[in-house]
């Protein structure tokens, strides 16, 4: 088991290096060099052009590609993200000054659609073929094609321009001190959020479920004289959501996409905010930065799931 | 003798259509099962009407609209609904009927390019790569990963801001986002029916391996790729709209789905004129449900294994 998972972290090493060597390249690739992404453009702008000359010399941006590549990657690999080309802010402070709402929606939005996804889905798995069962596949359907800034649109409308119950948007205002005044903001985004993901989560739980229903075990228990709800909860659900919770992982990549637009629709400042308006203002460095993030991210949580995975069903090992 | 020859005539007539209908049925029996399984899927083929009248309206446009989606008129501003414009006008005074069914041509077009972009790329290299294995293989499985560790919409908002926002550079960024799945799919497939017994024969036959690839193999792996195909027309004009209404898609003159939902971001557009943005907001909505409808539909025809 041990080699199993260093095998898997080592594995991971190649594509880190492929991943950080491409962004590098759109880096490369945007106006504007590292003199100007390492330092406060207020004090680029004091220099003269013999001064800027001899630091672009000192940094070695006459260097080829490769060598500057790894000069770069060992610049990040000791934390140094560079600054904001538009503030001149250090990238980790911006960084780490939106990570904690996006964390926060991620977690709210993850929470809401396990719950939804599952119990709905494990709902249409015991009703299979009623009409229940239909509902929820055509309400399912709905959900995965309407677009998510749509339905945001349409939430903010009614529920905070009409009904006025809840803020339009952003994360807090001056007055809130604790997380429970401050909660009246999260409602929302991570409602839309959280139920935009919920359809994915409720299909994956139904066959899921369908396919713990067929199996032996639950047919010993039925006739056994468990009472049918039993069967269905104590047996059939608890196994069924094991991968289902395992999963989580997988949805990562659409949490973080989703993050971005809904972060923009509720002017929610996380991380997906930060990298739209990054985009939109040509904030390169920061954008790479970000960007790069997402995708450790993602790398980890698979990672992270396949030894879950391993971790809990032991025929995964023998097939590798 | 009238009457003979014209109860012959008669026989004959009667004949000639009980032939045809025998042969129509036998005609029906042969014909395509999963196309019959398809049409009793009622759900499939009300996305299949949508989706149709959808894609007829946007693509016959000046049929249905005499506005010019782009043509300014600063006498009516945000107009609300009526018998001139039936979806009312928006804040520089364009009709928004006409710009749904204009911006609709832009958006499906990317969205369907793309999805038949990732498809023959996929396929293309799917194949050759699980037909031949080796170092070829490992390397464009290697680079499919590298592809899909980004999430999708991050990579698309970074490469269109870097190589520029036209219809046609979003379609090459969608499709070199999303190959990878297609190119999954093609050479899982691809990898068991090499090993099938008649791939062999031909091998040993000492036919070329590009023949025996793509003109032999190819067409058996297909089987899933149409679903794909639909699934991800649907998932590529929604990110299209994503994309364009983080003002960060096709430049925003040009109309298409996201841009027209761009424009009303505002929360005072939002709240007072409804027309501006909830009429494209449903029609996105019904004609991604629509795709996504058939696709579902072909998938349990094509795949029952698939069927919930």
């Amino acid at each position: 088991m041990f080699k199993y998972i260093i095998k898997k972290i080592i594995g991971m090493i190649p594509m880190l290096i492929i991943i950080t060597f491409l962004i590098y390249l759109l880096l490369e690739m945007t106006p504007g060099d590292a003199v100007s992404r390492m330092m406060d453009p207020e004090a680029i702008a004091r220099l003269s052009e013999q001064e800027l000359t001899a630091i672009r010399e000192l940094y070695g941006l006459n260097d080829p590609f490769i060598i500057r590549y790894f000069k770069w990657l060992f610049q990040i690999m000791q934390g140094n993200f560079g600054t904001s080309i538009t503030s001149g802010v250090p990238v980790s402070t911006i960084i780490g000054r939106a990570l904690p709402a996006t964390i926060e929606l991620a977690i709210a939005a993850l929470f809401i659609s396990t719950f939804l996804g599952s119990v709905l889905g494990v709902l249409g798995a015991i009703r299979k073929g009623t009409m229940t069962d239909n509902l929820l596949t055509f309400a399912g359907m709905i959900g995965v094609s309407i677009p998510q800034f749509f339905f945001g649109m349409v939430c903010i409308l009614i529920f905070s321009l009409n009904l006025e119950w809840l803020p339009v948007g952003g994360r807090t205002d001056p007055s809130v001190v604790n997380f429970f005044d401050r909660i009246q903001y999260l409602v929302l985004p991570s409602l839309v959020l959280g139920i935009t993901m919920t359809a994915g989560v409720m299909r994956y739980a139904r066959s899921s479920m369908l396919d713990t229903m067929n199996k032996e075990y639950i047919r010993t228990a039925r006739s056994k004289g468990i009472p049918e709800w039993r069967v269905n909860l104590v047996h059939g659900f608890r196994v069924s959501l094991t991968p289902v919770i395992v999963l989580v992982g997988f949805r990562l990549p659409t949490l973080i996409a989703g993050s971005v637009v809904i972060e923009s629709i509720f002017q929610w400042p996380g991380i997906g905010n930060t990298f739209s308006s990054a985009i939109r203002a040509s904030n390169y460095n920061l954008v790479m930065m970000i960007a790069l993030i997402f995708v450790f991210m993602v790398l980890f949580a698979s990672t992270f799931v396949d030894i879950i995975t391993a971790l809990l069903d032991p025929r995964v090992k023998l097939e590798k | 003798m009238i009457t003979l020859s014209s109860k012959k005539r008669f026989d004959k007539k009667l004949d000639k259509i009980r032939d045809t209908k025998i042969s129509q049925s036998a005609n029906k029996k042969q014909s395509n099962r999963a196309l019959r399984k398809l049409l009793n899927n009622r759900l499939a083929v009300i996305g299949g009407i949508v989706f149709a009248i959808i894609v007829i309206m946007c693509f016959f446009a000046p049929l249905f609209t005499s506005y010019d989606p782009l043509a300014i008129d600063m006498t009516k501003i945000s107009k609300a609904p009526s018998m001139t414009n039936i979806l009312g006008t928006d804040q520089v005074g364009r009709d928004i009927f006409t710009r749904i069914l204009y911006g609709g041509r832009i958006s499906i077009m990317i969205g369907f390019g793309s999805a038949l972009g990732c498809a023959a790329v996929g396929v293309l290299l799917g194949c050759y790569s699980g037909f031949k294995g080796g170092l070829i293989d490992k390397v464009l499985v290697r680079i499919s990963e590298v592809f899909m560790a980004f999430p999708q919409l991050i990579l698309v908002l970074m490469l269109a801001a870097i190589i520029g926002r036209s219809a046609s550079n979003i379609i090459f960024i969608f499709i070199l986002t999303g190959w990878g799945s297609v190119f999954r799919m093609v050479r899982s497939q691809m990898l068991s029916i090499r090993e099938e017994e008649y791939v062999q024969s031909l091998k040993v036959f000492g036919i070329n391996d590009l023949i025996i690839c793509y003109k032999h193999m190819m067409p058996n792996a297909l089987g899933p790729i149409l679903v794909n195909i639909t699934l991800s027309t649907a998932m590529f004009i929604l990110e299209e709209a994503a994309l364009s209404y983080l003002g960060l898609g096709v430049a925003p003159e040009i109309a298409t789905w996201g841009n027209i939902l761009n424009s009303s971001q505002q929360l005072h557009t939002l709240q007072n004129y409804w027309w501006a943005w909830l009429p494209v907001g449903i029609t996105i909505s019904l004609f991604v449900m629509s795709i996504n409808f058939v696709g579902d539909g072909l998938r349990d025809t094509t795949d029952p294994s698939q069927q919930g």
